[in-house]
This record gives structure tokens, C-alpha cells and sequence, in this order.
């Protein structure tokens, strides 16, 4: 009996919910265009049916009802009738892509036939077939979307607390990067150098090594540039301090500067810039123009 | 008796979602200070919606349009994909609803994570564990490098290694409330089947549940054996019909991801023909490094804790131990990995807590002894428990306060040589 008296409210509630949502909606129309407010009116109004059946069944399961084991007992609908009617439901929006379709209804399954056990042994079958209810909902709204491939990943960004990019403003900077080595150093290595962005054919970059003459970087792929460290220079060294600076008087290549610097062997210290005036330790992000704490995205490799 | 069971009820309520919260503080942490892929590789990292992720989160990007697009997919599903599908099918469909990728990743994370923690509680109450020890072998799971090190790391582990607490509790609670061997065999191979669609775990859940069933009464080995052979069988059969199905829709593998993952019967085979017939027995062997790895990958000191504590908990335990240790041992001479060698985990910090929870009763009865106050005796247990628990908790998560040795060595354990 409870659940009788309860499925009416809930029904109400939502009714009253899809209301205030269409005159949410045509209240936001003139302003952004019909289409536009009715997909953010469906949008909010699935989002808050998603959120109630999501918290009837975050409820039902921690306090399961003691008539857990009975059956429906308003619609004698069970929670394999709801997750097979939403399979049905997710089928026919995906009919102009079968592909998809397939992909959907693979993982669909994969995810009911767990959901539905769980919900079951742990809270009956009202809780099971609330959590069909629910995950019917949940895959089945995304089917109108038409998401398409782009590029979504970037190495830096101007003013991020995580990755920024960093270069030579002017011909007289310098930019210094130390390792500290836990014991001498011996055969190959090289340095590599993370780019801010893809640059197939970077400018060339100079670098000095403890002080001497190490050679240009070479593109090593399209977001590094490396440069094969001469072993004369490295045998036997624990500290390397590198300086690196353009061959032409002016570039515009960026390389990538980020804040975890509990890995680097000299931690915040380990990155510098010298700006024609001084040294300053930390990095300096060019696009926003300020000096940040953080370290160069660089790598010793072995050869 | 309603009322003791409510109250029992909203015990275990509260303790799960205590677990939950103490995972969201742990990821909260990291995201702002020690991310673990980032301390140890930050030439790895990109920036996604402007937040952290490394480079390989581009496998679960570039099929938000196989499962949200009209257009046909150009990727298909590889052996890359299908060992996370549930987990790739889930975060699609949270982007579908939020909009934003990122925080998509680290709402499937988050979940399987506290998932993970909740479930290792539950199996430890299934294994005979004491509430205390349940409890502080899952807050070691929620701290637990083989969790953390893959938090805000987006790769194409997304939450993969939470689901072996999953499997195995459900695992437990399959074998231990069955009614029909037929329905068992069934639950069994759609639970193999999802372990397969969220990481590879079904190689260590199906033989301990061999296992579990070989102790379960009403079972015992030899009804277990049947069990487990037709489970694996119908998986295998699920697994053939579900690969049929995409490959008929035109999502077979293709393209370049072919190769981003190590099968473990082509890494088996070819540890063999590298080798040569004489030396293949010798060469899939684990050894003294194999051991020393597993130890340094958990801890030494929480390793050893797990272990002893796994002793304690009687014959069913201690032959989920010889599981927990011996298969990973044999994983790891095929793909020498500090995730792979943690691959009994939930059971070596369920032992843990089982060890911690005997500790403090030691040393309760020895304060009884000298303070006969059995108030003080309980707090003072109390204490002991807390501080022993927070020790081993802290072993492993000490980025927090700045030193990233451990995180280092860990990843160390996977990939070394690189200095920055």
C-alpha cells in the first residue's frame, strides 16, 4: 500500500516538473529561438526525472521497503519488462545508425543485467525496477546527440594553473633548466623538449651544457625537439645545467612549462629565465605575461 | 527487531558512504596538489577542457562519436577498447548529459573507485573479517596506489583496476547464495563477461571463485570444478557472440590501435618463442625480483601486514592469499607492471586489516593487564587500531605532505630512466 500511495505523488511531481519546464522554456524562447529552448527544456527536464529516479533508488537501496520481495504493484511491470521496453526505445531513436545502435545496446546491456541484479538482491524488486527506470532514462537521452570527432587534447594554455607556455620574448632571454643526478652519469643520452604546440619544423634551438657548446635540437616528432647530449660532455657529471636559447634573433616557438615540480630532481628550483636583467627562478608564461612557479616539461632519456 | 535491523542498516549506510567521501577527499587532493601521472611523467600530460589529463585519455576522446555520432565510426572497437566498454559505453553516455568530457572521465573514476572501496568492505565481512578490520582493509583500498596512481591520469585504464573488488565480492556473494548450479554457472559467466568489458580481472576472479566455491558447502571442489568450466564455456560463448555482433555492424577493429595493448596469450606465446622450447618453462617462472616488485609496488610493511593478516583468517582466506600472490607473480613475467603486480589487491588489504585489528586486540588485552578498566581498555584499543591503520594508509600517500618518493618508485616500477 505504500508504494500505491507513493507512485501518485511522484507522478505529480514530475507532471508539475514538465509543466514549470515548458514555461521555463517559453519564457528562455524569444531569446535564443525555439529549437534552442526546447532541447535545454527536454535537456532540464530529463536531467530532473534522471535525478529522481536516481535518488529513489539511492533511497530504496539503503532503506530497503520491508514489502522488498513483492512484485509491482500498480503496473505488474517488472524491472526486466522496463530495461527491455528502454532497449526497445534506444533501438528505434538509433535506427538511422545501426552502428551505433549496436554499440549502444552492447553497453546498455552490459550495464542492466548488473544494475538490476544488484538493485534486486539488495533492496527487491520495486529498487530493480527503479534502477531500470532510471538507466532507461540515462542511455536513452543521448541518443538525439550527433557528436562529432575534434581535436579536444592541447599541451598548454595561456594563464592555466596546470600547463602554460613559455619562450624567448626577446633575443637577450635565456632559459636554464638544472638536474641534480643521484650518481654519475654515463652512456647516451638526450634531452628532450616538450613544444607547447605541434611544429613539424621547429626553428633550431641552441643549448649549452655546463657552461660549453652542446649542439642545435632536431625535431624528434611533432611536439618534441631532442638533442643527443655529446658524452664527453656528460661522463661522470651529477649536475647538469642546461641553457637554452633561439639561433635566430626572434622566434615564435613556445615550449610547454607546467607546476609538478616534486619530480623534478631540483623541484622548484630546477627551472629559471634569464629577461636581459637578471635570473628569475620559476618559468615566465608569454601569453599572459607573468612569471609563474613551475618547471619546463623536458626529459633526460637514455639513447 | 525492525528497529535493530533499520539501525544495522544505517550503520552500513553510513560507513559506506564515509568510504565515498574519503575517496572524493582523495581525488579532491590530487587534482589540486600531487597528481601521481603528472609528478612522475608531466611530458605525458595535455590539457583537456583546460584540466590535466595525459595523452592517452585521446582512446576514450575519440569515441565519444562511435557511441553520440550518425556518422560511421572510424575506429571501430580494438581489443583496447573492449577490455574498458563498460566503462568507455558509460562515460559517453555521462558526456551526453553534462557536455563536458573531462569531468565525464573523472565521474566514472570517482564512482568505480568508491565502488571498489565499498566492495572491498563487503568482502571482507563475506571472508570473516571483523568490522574494524572490513573497514580499514577498504580505507587502505581507497588509498591505495594502484587507485590513486590512475585518478585524474585519464588514460585507457580509466577505473579499470576498481572492478577486482567488484568481481570478487561478487564473486562471494554468487557462490554463496546460490540456489541452482545452473543459475550459478550463468552469473558466473556474465560476471567473466563483465570483468572482461572493464579491464582483464575475469583471469583472477573465475579461479577464485573456483575457489570460494570449493570451500562453500554445499558445493565443495568437485561441483565447483563443473560450475567454473561451464561458466568460463558460456563466457566464452558471450565474449564470441558479443565480438560477432560488433564486427557485423562494421565496428571490428581497425586502424592503429590495434597493437596499444598486450594480450595475454600473444604476450604468453611469445615470452615462449623468445625463449626457445627448452628454456619456456624457466622463462614464464616468476622470480626473487618478481617478489621484491609486488612488495615495493604495495609497501613492503603493508605487504607483509596483508600477508600475515590473510593467515589469520583461516583456510578460505589463506587460499585467496596463495591466489593473490602467486598469480600476479606469474602476470608480472609476462607484463611487468606495479598495477599488475597488485593484482590480489583488495585481498592483501583486507588482510591488512584483519592484521591491524589483531594487533590493537593484543594490545588491548595487554593494557587490560595493567589498567583492568574496561573502558580505557576499549578506548585505548580504539586508539591503537586508528593510529596502526593511519600508519599503513600513510606509507603510500605521503605526496600529501609533499614527499613523493613512494609515487616516484611506484611509477618507477613501470617505467624508469626518464630525469627531469
Amino acid at each position: 500500500m505504500r508504494a500505491l500511495s507513493r507512485i501518485p505523488s511522484r507522478l505529480l511531481l514530475a507532471l508539475g516538473m514538465a509543466l514549470l519546464t515548458a514555461q521555463a522554456t517559453a519564457v528562455i524562447a524569444p531569446e535564443v529561438g525555439w529549437p534552442e529552448a526546447a532541447r535545454t527544456g527536454v535537456r532540464a527536464l530529463a536531467a530532473v526525472l534522471l535525478v529522481m529516479s536516481v535518488s529513489d533508488l539511492l533511497r530504496l537501496l539503503a532503506f530497503p521497503p520491508h514489502d522488498a520481495g513483492r512484485t509491482s504493484l500498480v503496473t505488474g511491470l517488472t524491472a526486466t519488462h522496463v530495461a527491455i521496453a528502454g532497449a526497445v526505445l534506444i533501438a528505434a531513436a538509433l535506427l538511422r545508425t545501426p552502428h551505433r545502435a549496436v554499440a549502444n545496446l552492447t553497453g546498455y546491456a552490459l550495464v542492466a543485467v548488473p544494475l538490476l541484479w544488484l538493485a534486486q538482491r539488495r533492496a527487491g524488486m520495486v529498487a530493480a525496477r527503479t534502477a531500470a527506470i532510471a538507466l532507461a532514462l540515462f542511455a536513452f537521452f543521448p541518443t538525439h546527440l550527433d557528436v562529432s570527432d575534434r581535436e579536444r587534447l592541447t599541451y598548454a594554455q595561456s594563464g592555466s594553473g596546470f600547463r602554460w607556455s613559455t619562450g624567448w620574448p626577446t633575443s637577450a632571454w635565456v632559459l636554464r633548466h638544472e638536474i641534480q643526478l643521484s650518481r654519475p652519469l654515463t652512456g647516451n643520452w638526450s634531452i628532450v623538449i616538450q613544444l607547447a604546440a605541434p611544429n613539424p619544423r621547429p626553428p633550431r634551438i641552441l643549448a649549452r651544457l655546463n657552461g660549453q657548446d652542446a649542439g642545435a635540437f632536431v625535431s624528434s616528432s611533432n611536439d618534441e625537439i631532442a638533442l643527443h647530449l655529446p658524452p664527453a660532455l656528460i661522463a661522470g657529471q651529477m649536475r647538469l645545467t642546461f641553457e637554452f636559447r633561439p639561433e635566430s634573433s626572434t622566434t615564435d616557438l613556445r615550449l610547454s612549462a607546467h607546476r609538478w615540480v616534486a619530480g623534478a630532481s631540483l623541484g622548484s628550483a630546477a627551472s629559471s629565465f634569464f629577461d636581459g636583467q637578471g635570473w628569475h627562478t620559476g618559468t615566465f608564461d608569454d601569453a599572459a605575461g607573468r612569471t609563474v612557479p613551475g618547471v619546463y616539461s623536458l626529459e633526460l632519456r637514455p639513447d | 527487531m525492525g528497529n535493530q535491523f533499520r539501525s544495522a542498516r544505517t550503520r552500513e549506510v553510513i560507513l559506506d558512504g564515509l568510504l565515498t567521501l574519503l575517496v572524493l577527499a582523495l581525488a579532491a587532493a590530487r587534482l589540486s596538489g600531487a597528481n601521481w601521472y603528472a609528478t612522475h611523467k608531466p611530458i605525458g600530460m595535455r590539457l583537456l577542457e583546460g584540466w590535466p589529463a595525459s595523452w592517452e585519455s585521446i582512446y576514450f576522446l575519440a569515441h565519444l562519436p562511435t557511441f553520440l555520432g550518425d556518422e560511421p565510426s572510424r575506429l571501430g572497437i580494438a581489443p583496447v577498447d573492449y577490455r574498458t566498454y563498460v566503462n568507455l559505453y558509460l562515460f559517453t553516455q555521462v558526456y551526453g548529459w553534462i557536455g563536458s568530457a573531462y569531468w565525464s572521465l573523472a565521474a566514472i573514476d570517482v564512482f568505480f573507485w568508491s565502488a571498489g572501496a565499498v566492495c572491498t568492505r563487503h568482502l571482507a565481512r563475506r571472508l570473516g573479517a571483523s568490522d574494524s578490520a572490513a573497514l580499514i582493509g577498504a580505507t587502505l583500498v581507497a588509498g591505495s596506489p594502484v587507485l590513486i596512481s590512475f585518478m585524474w591520469h585519464q588514460d585507457l585504464h580509466l577505473a579499470n583496476m576498481a572492478s577486482l573488488p567488484i568481481g570478487l565480492w561478487a564473486a562471494a556473494a554468487l557462490v554463496q547464495e546460490h540456489r541452482s548450479r545452473l543459475r550459478l554457472a550463468a552469473s558466473l559467466a556474465f560476471l567473466l563477461l563483465y570483468l572482461s568489458t572493464t579491464y582483464q580481472y575475469q583471469w583472477i576472479v573465475a579461479p577464485a571463485a573456483l575457489l570460494l566455491a570449493a570451500f562453500h558447502p554445499r558445493l565443495g571442489l568437485r561441483r565447483g570444478l563443473i560450475v567454473m568450466v561451464g561458466a568460463v564455456a558460456l563466457f566464452l560463448i558471450f565474449t564470441v557472440v558479443i565480438q560477432a555482433l560488433l564486427s557485423i555492424a562494421g565496428l571490428g577493429p581497425q586502424g592503429n590501435r590495434l597493437g596499444a595493448v598486450n594480450e595475454p596469450g600473444a604476450l604468453v606465446s611469445s615470452r615462449i618463442v623468445d625463449a626457445g622450447a627448452f628454456g619456456s618453462v624457466l622463462a614464464i617462472l616468476p622470480g626473487p625480483r618478481h617478489l621484491t616488485a609486488t612488495a615495493e609496488a604495495y609497501h613492503p610493511i603493508v605487504f607483509c601486514a596483508g600477508l600475515v593478516g590473510l593467515a589469520l583468517l583461516g583456510k578460505r582466506a589463506l587460499a585467496l592469499a596463495a591466489l593473490a600472490l602467486v598469480a600476479p607473480l606469474g602476470f608480472m613475467t609476462l607484463y611487468p607492471t606495479p598495477w599488475v603486480a597488485m593484482s590480489g589487491y583488495p585481498l592483501v588489504y583486507i588482510g591488512a586489516g584483519v592484521g591491524c585489528a589483531r594487533v590493537s586486540t593484543i594490545a588491548a588485552a595487554l593494557i587490560h593487564r595493567v589498567a583492568p578498566r574496561q573502558r580505557f581498555t576499549t578506548a585505548m584499543s580504539l586508539v591503537a587500531t586508528f593510529l596502526l591503520a593511519t600508519w599503513l594508509f600513510s606509507l603510500t600517500n605521503l605526496d600529501l605532505t609533499g614527499d613523493p618518493s613512494f609515487l616516484l618508485n611506484w611509477w618507477g616500477l613501470y617505467a624508469h630512466g626518464q630525469i627531469h
